[in-house]
């Protein structure tokens, strides 16, 4: 009997025509690992949360869903609740209580076992997942990788047999969201629970999948294992908005097509290129924007030897950290975490107070500056979150609202709104509301804020975060454009596939200090571990390619 | 730090707390008094450290030399006359009462920053989760909330500040009105994520009947005899107060202190009990040394 069994299942949300699926067709066996993808708002989260019953949206829905050949209304509601596990995007806001214990224990709570039932299972759970080391702390206490682990443990610990997880690694970076998967599989493998997944970055899940389900405006274009289904999306003709999110041994394959066999991973990409290729050392040097030519300018930005410390008594988070940035250039700032990125652009836009070193900005110390000079046609702080700036009801009502609040006049005020918004693409959203966009979109319009305050400088925390690629790419796009304009751009992030791709210069941050530096795609070519999918897999055959165009173009060239 | 007072079950140390602070109120009878004002004193060294010998000179001692000095003052009752002062008379009886409603006041507060050391929050919660489980698990989402709402609080206003929209900058009337775009942001932003919080504890069945509640807290036999030592002590004291030893005549003059038998007993049964925390703790400091 299948696990799961979805049947010609359509559905459309209140007050809209558009069909959010369209007769959805779906069979899981028992003990499967599928993965669910697609570009933002293809239908993927609607059609997770109508397999879990508690949380199906309202709609006119047709069609059903059956669980171990159950309608999925007709289950005993105990059961239902247990038996289907669901793991949510983001963890802050899908804890309940205050402690991790209490967290394991809240849903066996809610299944009404005994104490010493809930104990048990609570203590099986916790060894499983190694958490018992944390197990009496607050929960504030825990990163957010930890705070995902114990989303999952105490969704685990109601010993569900069919586990769904929406988007769960696209708040963390990429090291937890790697720890994160690797535990999905181990309970894939090793408890036998059929798993359900969508996710953005597929480089490392497209090959821990069994078998790939491919969405496009609410109907399913393919259902195979990864091996087909790569096959088939590097053959589609359409090339589709999610192929970029694809891995890239895959894009590459599908533009070069030698062989018969389409390579999924690094390992694989490499042997096929060493098999087809021969090695070529062409160094790329497109980059327009030459720093020796910019060095003669004066830097935007001068941090010079920045100590920084959140207490007396703390840890120094910055040591003698420096950095320089031009205008009219992006500088990606990489790392991992707690190296001190965000705490640094904290310092360089004026929230942190370092206790030695200068920050210049544009030839005046950033103490010299009264808030409003320095925020007004100066500089831009893009944060992690963007919903920290939304205010109104509607984007343009946000938009205006923002723009009142900095005294522009009505004329100006709306010319100002229509030219960046359609620069930026985000007039169709207008009427929306910003929590109803998708975090690509949310991404624009509060970056379209910061626009109308006309900054010459742009910082951005971690911008990429929990962005699918076809709006990674769009927003790349936005700051290569806003570069052209003469702003100067410095991005914190994680991301290393970004940073290849849109930098112009990158930075490597490690304890507090940034350790290397250089033009994007020789800094890349130049490390080791610390570099995209795309160069590790052309190492040593095209040792100076870097993104998956570089590869392309390199392999036209050389086979 | 965990004591070993501290980590008897919460029942146990609510109700040993629950009769000191009676028994403290109740008895107004110097032999009493003293016993509970010093084992209270005590133990709160002990779970306070330093700063509970800096809470005693600075808070106690002032407070009660206020008290044990005020009442000769203001009250004037009792035959035996020490001296005038102001024209009024100062009596034995009155100093003798004053000191020993200080002691008694003294004894509850210090009984009751002990409480606070040992019965922490998540016990309170705890105990009473027993009694209304709703209001427990609101309490502790509570907890939760206030620490996040914080969190995203300084999030916002680091994000208005950096758009120069920040409420500790311009004037009265601005600071004002941005003031109330960070609590309107923070509002929709709380309940934005209070959707999804509601979605996830549904998602683990919460509103399935009979919830139950699950603690870390075990009762167990050390609990268990420490428990019954309390109640045998208590039900002695209990007795002794009912029987009229728990009080003493002070006015117009002080009788002689009762020094029967049976008071005997009830003076050795109290002190037991209101040293049973520190001997607990000594038992357990001596044993580690022992180890050592």
């Amino acid at each position: 009997m299948a696990c799961l069994q979805i049947e010609n299942l359509s559905f459309s949300y209140p007050n809209t025509q558009e069909r959010a699926l369209e007769s959805v067709n779906l069979e899981i066996k028992e003990g499967e690992f599928v993965l669910v993808c697609g570009v933002s708002g293809c239908g993927k989260s609607t059609l997770l949360r109508h397999i879990k019953r508690e949380i199906t949206p309202h709609g006119s829905k047709v069609g059903t869903v059956y669980y171990r050949g159950v309608e999925i209304e007709k289950l005993d509601q105990r059961m239902a609740a247990s038996e289907i596990g669901f793991v949510m995007q983001n963890p802050e806001t899908q804890l309940v209580t205050d402690t991790v214990w209490h967290e394991l224990a809240f849903g066996l709570e809610n299944s009404g076992l005994s104490t010493s039932e809930i104990r048990r299972k609570v203590a099986e759970m916790a060894s499983f997942f190694g958490i018992d080391g944390w197990f009496r702390k607050s929960v504030d206490e825990l990163s957010g990788g930890q705070k995902q682990l114990l989303n999952l443990a105490s969704v685990m610990a109601m010993q569900p047999k069919l586990l769904i997880l929406d988007e769960p690694t696209a708040q963390l970076d990429p090291i937890a969201a790697q720890d994160f998967l690797a535990t999905v599989a181990k309970i894939n493998r090793e408890l036998a629970v059929t798993v359900i997944l969508t996710e953005h970055r597929l480089e490392e899940v497209f090959l821990m999948a069994d078998r790939i389900v491919v969405m496009e405006k609410g109907a399913i274009v393919c259902f195979d294992t990864p091996e087909q289904t790569a096959k088939l999306l590097a053959n589609s003709h359409h090339k589709q908005s999610m192929f970029k999110g694809l891995p890239s041994a895959i894009r590459i394959y599908s533009e070069i097509r030698l062989g018969n066999h389409c390579p999924l991973s690094v390992r694989d990409g490499r042997k096929w290129l060493a098999e087809y290729m021969i090695p070529v050392e062409k160094v790329f040097d497109d980059q327009v924007n030459d720093r020796a030519q910019k060095q003669k300018q004066k830097p935007v930005i001068a941090a010079e030897e920045i100590w920084f410390k959140y207490s007396k008594a703390g840890n120094d988070i910055l040591r003698g950290f420096s950095l320089k940035a031009y205008s009219g250039e992006i500088l990606c700032v990489l790392g991992g975490n707690g190296t001190g990125k965000t705490t640094m652009l904290g310092v360089i836009s004026g929230l942190l107070k370092q206790y030695r070193g200068k920050v210049v900005i544009n030839g005046k110390k950033i103490e010299a500056f009264q808030a409003k000079e320095l925020y007004r046609n100066n500089l831009a702080l893009l944060p992690q979150n963007p919903t920290a700036l939304f205010v109104c009801d509607t984007v343009l009502g946000d938009l205006e609202e923002a723009a009142t609040m900095l005294r522009l006049d009505k004329e100006t005020l709306s010319t100002e709104i229509d030219r960046i918004a359609i620069e930026l693409r985000i007039t169709k959203f207008f009427e929306r509301h910003p929590y109803d966009l998708s975090g690509g979109e949310q991404q624009k319009v509060a970056l379209a804020k910061l626009l109308l305050l006309d900054p010459k400088i742009v910082l951005l925390d971690e911008p990429t975060k929990g962005l699918d690629a076809e709006s990674k790419e769009e927003l790349g796009e936005i700051l290569k454009k806003l570069g052209s304009q003469d702003v100067a751009i410095v991005i914190v992030t994680h991301d290393i596939e970004f940073a290849a791709e849109y930098a112009d210069q990158c930075a490597m941050m490690f304890d507090g200090n940034i350790v290397s530096e250089g033009k994007a795609k020789e800094f890349f070519a130049g490390n080791n571990f610390y570099t995209t999918a795309a160069n590790r897999m052309a190492r040593g055959i095209f040792p100076k390619a870097v993104t998956c165009e570089d590869v392309i173009a390199l392999c036209k060239i050389s086979g | 730090m965990n004591r070993a007072f501290s980590s008897l079950h919460p029942a146990v140390s609510f109700v040993f707390f629950a009769v000191m602070i009676v028994f403290t109120m109740l008895f107004m009878q110097p032999v009493f008094l003293g016993v509970t004002l010093i084992s209270a004193l005590i133990f709160s060294f002990i779970l306070n450290g330093r700063r509970g010998v800096k809470l005693s000179f600075l808070v106690y001692l002032p407070m009660f030399l206020l008290i044990a000095v005020s009442n000769p003052l203001f009250n004037h009752r009792g035959r035996t006359t020490l001296f005038f002062f102001m024209d009024n008379p100062i009596t034995l009886e009155a100093i003798l009462y004053g000191i020993c409603s200080a002691a008694s006041l003294i004894a509850i507060l210090a009984w009751f920053s002990c409480y606070s050391k040992v019965i922490t929050s998540d016990k309170f919660l705890y105990l009473f989760a027993k009694l209304t489980p709703a209001v427990a698990l609101l309490i502790t989402m509570t907890i939760r909330m206030i620490s996040k709402l914080k969190y995203q609080l300084k999030t916002i206003s680091n994000a208005q500040h950096t758009i120069g929209l920040d409420q500790r900058t311009g004037s009265l009337s601005e600071r004002v009105k941005k003031g109330m775009r960070v609590i309107s942001i923070l509002l929709s932003w709380s309940m934005e994520d209070a959707i999804e919080t509601a979605d996830s504890m549904k998602a683990r069945g919460y509103g399935l009947k009979n919830r139950t509640t699950f603690s870390l807290f075990k009762f167990d036999t050390r609990d268990g005899l420490v428990l019954g030592l309390i109640s045998v002590l208590a039900g002695i004291c209990f007795a002794g107060y009912f029987s009229g030893y728990g009080t003493m005549q002070f006015y117009p003059s002080i009788r002689p202190l009762n020094l029967s038998p049976q008071a005997i007993v009830l003076y050795i049964a109290f002190a037991v009990l209101a040293l049973l925390p520190i001997i607990i703790e000594v038992r357990e400091s001596c044993k580690w040394r022992a180890y050592k």
